[in-house]
């Protein structure tokens, strides 16, 4: 939020709604009425002094109700802008506020304000409100007081929320023993009409119900659900933990009905657990309705004003739900985020990205932002003066470690002017109280205890320069990551370890130096690996705003895996018919240069300005390129040979082969067919992960059999259902009513697959989970819904690339949650399913997203590299080459000068890893900004105490 | 993923493990380090392609040198694994802490 604020390039309107909407893509005019404020935002300080005389109080909406706030007030601490506003509904014009405004912001006259801004493209990102779910009135909702929804939860569970972060009873304020979670409320649910499965609420829900876990370790704690759709990065392997290793009870059921118990508010929730028969009574202190999205309030107003569609689901409708979920039926107008149906975090930031990417084609290239430079408004110190600023993160690090002990002892380090401690650092306040700091004790250097550098160094980097100071005068301490989350049971400890690490981190900063940085030119040529479905959607929104992409293939035809399907779900369209209109548009477009049969042999240089070598038959070139995007796709999971008799019986076929049968109409009309789910996924031993896709795809391939041969019968066996994706499980319902049966089996008990020994006959047996009983059934067919494996060669592309895979063997993002384009290599992104399985409107949301991300160093035309690179004292050096040999990098050669052989270094080839440094025998070698007195200086304090 | 370890660990970041210095391992001992743990990239995934090959190497020297001055070589021990895996991290960490205790207390602890 704090970084869209001050980005030159956005203006922000708060307290405000489109009103009119007129003209056509490339030229709309936008009516916006700016509701008043009353207070105004260039003067107001964000003191607070308004606030504590104000007499009013009102339930806090951003509490969900559940604190409360005054008629004067900011909705919430990270607020931006940090400027009050007036409730004038609840103001009793009482001007108290008024005579308490030092700066004379308050204006109780002000006016609505009618803006007109003309704009090129619209992206509606409406996203959601939570469903009510006092219209489920037999779950207790606004009736009992225990029975609590998911984001009220959220708010009892965060340290700025009415309680501090203590979850406790709203009935009588004490520490639940016993919480149920109920999932699917407001979702699954045809009786109201939510027939959607909302994508994101197991996850959430068993997040939650581990927070729970984190704070009262001794609690029960029970999850009751339909399917657990843990289809996302990791979440699998997040839910087996929760179950196994936290403890956390999952009971396969639905609630149907809570009730309470007047006399100690306690509530029985009534449930069929689905895998016994039996009906259970779990009695809780505390029930919390995980409960699903809703179209945000005012959807239907702004469908009105824009001319779009609302879909059946009541979000928003995209242009076509596989191969356009960006754009909408209005060119000019498209849709990011749960605007378009419920989405996770990673989802929603790529297809907001992908709806960034498709918006700008036509609008130019916008002009390059120019740095600003800040000078402190005070006489910069020779001595070192550091700021220690501990980071709370809203309660990950100060519910296991004691900040208030962390920022008194930080005060008293030497050379630390003052310390101080705040609920979030990175937060525009936060920042605000860094840069005042600064100012107000005269700070040269600072150092953050908080989370990770890979999340945040560059915010504080970005921070101090607003400041004035040099941004390298900085270090951050991880207190939370490597701290505070890792020993959640000792709060001790991990104190302790804090105040060494921040030791260590301050002593670090009294020897950091400035860095300098060379301008390298951007090459304006982007490359592109893998022209799957989400590297040609890359590759034709970077060829369309104007650059030059090089777009390269392993395989003869491009298409990837969608080319080698048969029909898409949810909407059962020819997969031909959609990529091959994109297929030629790839052929044929002036900027798009396409390389088939071609694999990369090596790869040098950094962001801005590669030497890629690629061989396409026997021909080897080299392409000269700024930006690198990995579309690298996955591969399919070969069962091993005899697998549910994979191999041994040709009646034995992986889905994909079972739609190439189906696409050359090969497959004939069978009896019986029988598919087996979560084979190769989800495996004790092997791979631990959900697929994510391959529940979908049997219920297209089940849906295309019956529609063909009613007569046919179709067996799905499943663990869990996954119709994971906005209209799956409408998808799934309809699979259902067509008469496809569905049998449950338990994990622990696969289907087995044997053949008549004379017939050859497939026969399949499989304790159905729900009746506990063993049924066999012959099979014509039995079809494997394999899982999806990381690409082969995927390995040799993260070490040509320098870049890291997640221990499911797919390429690590930079951040699981908020960066899941960008990887550690500096100019080289990912897209599609090389990250994780996708289907195909999420493989093409992040290859727009991936190409998003990659035309911000195109478009500036110019990187900044960072010199942190090697060093040589020509006084101590004798030339040995010792460096020359062990560099990878080529950066440094043994040149012959007057007074004999000495090393040099090419400061834009070396990469700063040092390992010419440690290799150098005489100490001639150093590493500008990790140099020995650096690294010894915090490692003589981290081991000081 | 939270996975919860030991908190004797502290930590010390280097640009990437070919920078470690055999220097700076001793340096630790002599501070009083009872074990030292490098947590190298996974080996062909280095993001600078031979540093932890290179790290690797000096810490095999290492171990002789602790051997040599009766400190024991396991004190000091090398990992590899990508930044993704938390598990293996954690894993890493038992171990380490499980060979320390089986040595006792550094002999130069103060």
């Amino acid at each position: 939020m704090a970084e869209a604020a001050s980005h030159p390039n956005v203006t922000l309107y708060t307290l405000s709604e489109v009103k009119e909407v007129n003209g056509r893509a490339g030229d709309f005019k936008v009516k916006i009425l700016k509701h008043p404020r009353y207070v105004d935002e260039t003067k107001c300080t964000g003191c607070g002094a308004c606030y504590e005389v104000c007499p009013v109080e009102v339930p806090n909406e951003f509490d969900m109700g559940l604190g409360v706030r005054k008629a004067i007030y900011v909705p919430f601490p990270q607020a931006v802008p940090l400027t009050r506003a007036i409730d004038k509904e609840h103001c009793v014009n009482c001007r108290m506020c008024i005579g308490r405004c030092k700066p004379k912001a308050i204006d109780y006259d002000m006016q609505p304000q009618l803006v007109e801004v003309n704009v090129g493209s619209i992206i509606v990102t409406t996203g959601y409100d939570e469903f009510k779910p006092d219209i489920r009135k037999e779950l207790g909702y606004g009736i009992y007081q225990n029975v609590i929804t998911t984001l009220e939860f959220e708010r009892l569970a965060h340290a700025t929320g009415p309680t501090e972060g203590h979850i406790v009873r709203p009935s009588d304020g004490k520490a639940p023993q016993r919480v149920i979670f109920v999932q699917c409320v407001g979702a699954r649910d045809l009786k109201i009409n939510k027939a959607f499965c909302n994508k994101a609420c197991c996850m959430y829900g068993m997040k939650n119900a581990g927070i729970v876990k984190m704070h009262y370790p001794d609690a029960e704690v029970y999850v009751s659900y339909i399917d657990i759709r843990a289809a996302g990065k990791l979440f699998e392997e997040f839910y087996q933990a929760r179950k196994d290793q936290w403890g956390i009870k999952f009971v396969k059921g639905r609630a149907s009905k809570i009730v309470e118990d007047p006399n100690t508010k306690n509530l029985i929730v009534s449930l069929v657990d689905m895998q016994t028969g039996d009906i259970r009574k779990l009695e809780a202190d505390l029930v919390v309705l995980v409960a699903a999205f809703e179209p945000a309030k005012g959807t239907e107003e702004i469908a009105k004003i824009l001319g779009l569609k609302i879909a059946e689901d009541g979000f928003f409708e995209e242009k076509h739900a596989v191969v356009a979920p960006n754009e909408t039926a209005i060119s000019g107008i498209y849709l990011g985020g749960v605007s378009q149906g419920p989405k996770d975090t990673p989802d929603s930031i790529c297809h907001a990205r992908g709806a960034a990417s498709a918006s700008t084609l036509n609008l130019g290239i916008p002009p390059q932002l120019k740095e600003v430079e800040v000078k402190p408004e005070f006489e910069l110190s020779e001595e070192p003066k550091i700021g220690v600023f501990v980071c709370h993160c809203g309660g990950n690090i100060s519910n296991y470690a004691n900040v208030q002990e962390l920022r008194e002892y930080a005060e008293k380090l030497p050379s630390v002017a003052v310390a101080k401690d705040y609920v979030f650092m990175c937060s525009e306040p936060g920042q605000k109280l860094i840069k005042e700091t600064i100012a107000e004790k005269k700070l040269n250097r600072i150092t953050v205890a908080a989370c990770t550098p890979r999340v945040h160094e560059l915010t504080f980097r970005k921070c101090l320069i607003g400041a004035g100071l040099d941004p390298y005068y900085f270090e951050l301490v991880n207190i939370r990551d490597q701290d505070s989350l890792v020993h959640m049971n000792q709060p001790k400890e991990a104190t302790e370890k804090a105040k060494d690490l921040i030791r260590s981190g301050v002593a670090r900063v009294v020897k950091l130096e400035s860095v300098p940085s060379r301008e390298i030119k951007v090459q304006q040529v982007a490359l592109i690996i893998g022209a799957g479905i989400s590297g040609i959607h890359s590759a034709l929104d970077l060829a369309n705003r104007g650059f030059k992409v090089y777009l390269i293939e392993r395989e003869a035809e491009i298409g990837g895996r969608m080319k080698k399907l048969y029909k898409t779900f949810p909407t059962n369209d020819e997969t031909e018919r959609l990529l091959k209109p994109l297929i030629e548009e790839v052929k044929n477009h002036s900027n798009i240069k396409l390389l088939t049969s071609t694999e990369v042999i090596s790869s040098s240089g950094t962001i801005g300005d590669f030497a890629v070598i690629v061989k396409q038959g026997s021909k080897e070139i080299e392409l000269k390129v700024g930006v690198i995007i990995l579309a690298t796709g996955t591969s399919e999971y070969e069962p091993a040979h005899g697998e549910f008799g994979y191999k041994i019986n040709p009646n034995v076929i992986t889905q994909l082969e079972l739609e190439q049968q189906l696409k050359e109409g090969k497959f004939e009309k069978p009896n019986n067919v029988i598919m087996i789910q979560c084979v190769g996924s989800r495996q004790k031993e092997g791979n631990k992960y959900c697929s994510r896709i391959c529940c979908n795809v049997a219920l297209k391939n089940a849906m295309i059999i019956r529609e063909k041969y009613p007569e046919a019968n179709v067996y799905i066996l499943y663990r869990d259902l996954r119709a994971y994706g906005r209209r799956m499980e409408e998808y799934y319902q309809k699979v259902q009513e067509m008469g496809v049966m569905f049998i449950e089996y338990d994990s622990e008990k696969p289907p087995e697959v044997t053949e008549d020994p004379s017939t050859k006959e497939l026969i399949v047996k499989v304790e159905d989970a729900v009746i506990r009983r063993t049924i066999e059934i012959p099979a014509d067919k039995v079809v494997l819904s394999v899982g999806t494996v990381p690409q082969k060669g995927i390995e040799r592309a993260c070490e040509l690339f320098g870049i890291t895979r997640t221990a499911d063997g797919f390429l690590e993002e930079v951040h699981l949650k908020l960066e899941p384009n960008a990887t550690r290599a500096p100019g080289v992104y990912i897209a599609g399913s090389a990250a994780f399985p996708k289907d195909i409107p999420d493989s093409i949301s992040m290859g727009r997203a991936a190409a998003s991300v990659a035309s911000i160093p195109l478009v500036n035309g110019l990187v900044k590299l960072e010199l942190v690179t090697a060093l040589v004292d020509e006084k101590i050096c004798v030339g040995c080459g010792i460096c020359e040999t062990i560099c990878p990098f080529e950066a440094i050669r043994i040149e012959e000068t007057p007074k004999g052989k000495v090393a040099v270094v090419n400061e834009v080839k070396c990469k700063g890893c040092g390992q010419c440094v440690a290799a150098c025998p005489i100490g001639a070698m150093s590493l500008r900004y990790w140099r020995d007195e650096q690294i010894l200086a915090s490692l003589e304090a981290l081991l000081a105490e | 993923m939270k996975l919860q370890y030991n908190p004797s660990v502290r930590m010390l970041r280097l640009p990437c493990t070919g920078r470690v210095d055999v220097l700076h391992v001793l340096k630790a001992f002599e501070l009083g380090a009872d074990g030292v743990m490098v947590v190298a990239c996974k080996k062909g995934e280095c993001a600078f392609e031979t540093g932890n090959l290179a790290a690797e190497r000096r810490i095999m020297f290492v171990k002789k040198l602790l051997n040599q001055l009766g400190l024991g070589s396991d004190r000091v021990n090398i990992y590899f694994l990508s930044s993704g895996e938390a598990d293996k991290f954690v894993a890493a960490v038992k171990d380490m802490v499980e060979k320390v205790k089986k040595l006792g207390p550094s002999p130069l602890k103060k």
